[in-house]
């Protein structure tokens, strides 16, 4: 067996303040239940201490960057859930819906894809022909759909704060 | 969910016995408990040893139960409370806590659920899973 790594109560509500600022400043909110929250903020904690990397709390990680980027939090699949569940896998994500009370959700099926069928996240995707000539390339923030045109992808994603690894190559 | 007849039972645990090894035939879904004596008249059974990593929360016997989770997931816990008010006997690991053998032999015992990432992942006599808190089916299958 492996120790779990220890969380200290100041940690908490800091990553809980950031993530709700970072969340209303892009768009989206953070589940209204806070002690269900405090879970989860706990426990993106616990596997950013454990991995190096803020893998999601309710899905099996590899351990590896590389293999998990996918559900590195926010994942790939926050935003196809919230549109049509209201909320993210892990419910640590809600919709506008969801918050106002006009929609109620709870546990939803897994989005993510099994291995062997998940577009890697390790190689960026090939890049469509261009119908014209681009003067710079084009990436995709596979988060939140964020296009810029620009040499190299942004180090964080205006948008939803996803980083750097995330984006891949559109056109 | 009615509970299999002791014959049956029996027969689940020797077949499990014989497919996988004692500590994974637990978490493949046989039954950890040993017959007992007025139990059908099989032959006897050493109950296979439960690994120390993995938790047995008594209760009810409503054929055998296993729970996979991570420490890091709220649902897991609404299913461990789910899983207390329905006074059901499972076993629960959290998969986060165990090292990579252990891990593989978790893993081997979800093969039945598939290429599954999301957790809390129940097992239901080995052979019926539910990904996901998804009370009105754990109800249902258990309650
Ligand atoms: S956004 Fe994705 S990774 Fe983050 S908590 Fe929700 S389901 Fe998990």
């Amino acid at each position: 067996m492996t120790g779990v790594p220890e969380v200290t109560e100041t940690e908490i509500p800091a990553l809980h303040d950031r993530l709700d600022r970072e969340a209303e400043e892009g768009g989206y909110h953070l589940n209204p239940d806070e002690e269900f929250v405090r879970g989860l903020v706990r426990g993106l904690l616990v596997n950013t201490k454990r991995y190096g990397y803020m893998s999601c709390p309710c899905r099996l990680a590899a351990g590896r960057k590389e293999e998990d980027l996918d559900i590195i939090c926010p994942c790939d699949y926050r935003d196809p859930d919230l549109e049509e569940y209201g909320a993210c896998y892990c419910a640590l994500y809600v919709s506008d819906d969801v918050l106002a009370g006009k929609k109620k959700t709870g546990s939803i099926p897994e989005r993510r894809p099994p291995p062997g069928a998940r577009v890697s996240a390790v190689t960026p995707a090939a890049g469509a022909a261009a119908p014209f000539a681009l003067t710079y390339p084009v990436w995709r923030c596979r988060v939140c759909g964020y296009l810029c045109a620009r040499d190299e992808p942004p180090g964080v994603c205006p948008v939803c704060k996803a980083k750097k690894d995330r984006f891949e190559r559109f056109l | 969910m009615t509970a299999a007849p002791p014959g049956a039972r029996v027969s689940r645990l020797i077949l499990c016995l014989l497919v996988l090894g004692a500590g994974l035939a637990l978490l493949a879904g046989c039954t950890g408990t040993a017959p007992s004596p007025e139990q059908g008249s099989g032959p006897a059974v050493t109950t296979p040893a439960v690994p120390s990593w993995v938790v047995h929360v008594p209760g009810n016997d409503r054929g055998s139960v296993l729970l996979v989770g991570r420490t890091t997931c709220p649902w897991c816990l609404k299913t461990k409370e789910l899983l207390g008010n329905l006074t059901v006997d499972y076993y629960w690991v959290d998969l986060d806590t165990l090292d990579n053998a252990e891990t593989a032999e978790v893993m081997k015992a979800i093969r039945v659920c598939g290429e599954v990432s999301g957790v809390p992942i129940l097992v239901i006599d080995g052979e019926q899973c539910i990904v996901g808190f998804q009370e009105a089916r754990i109800r249902e299958a258990l309650g």
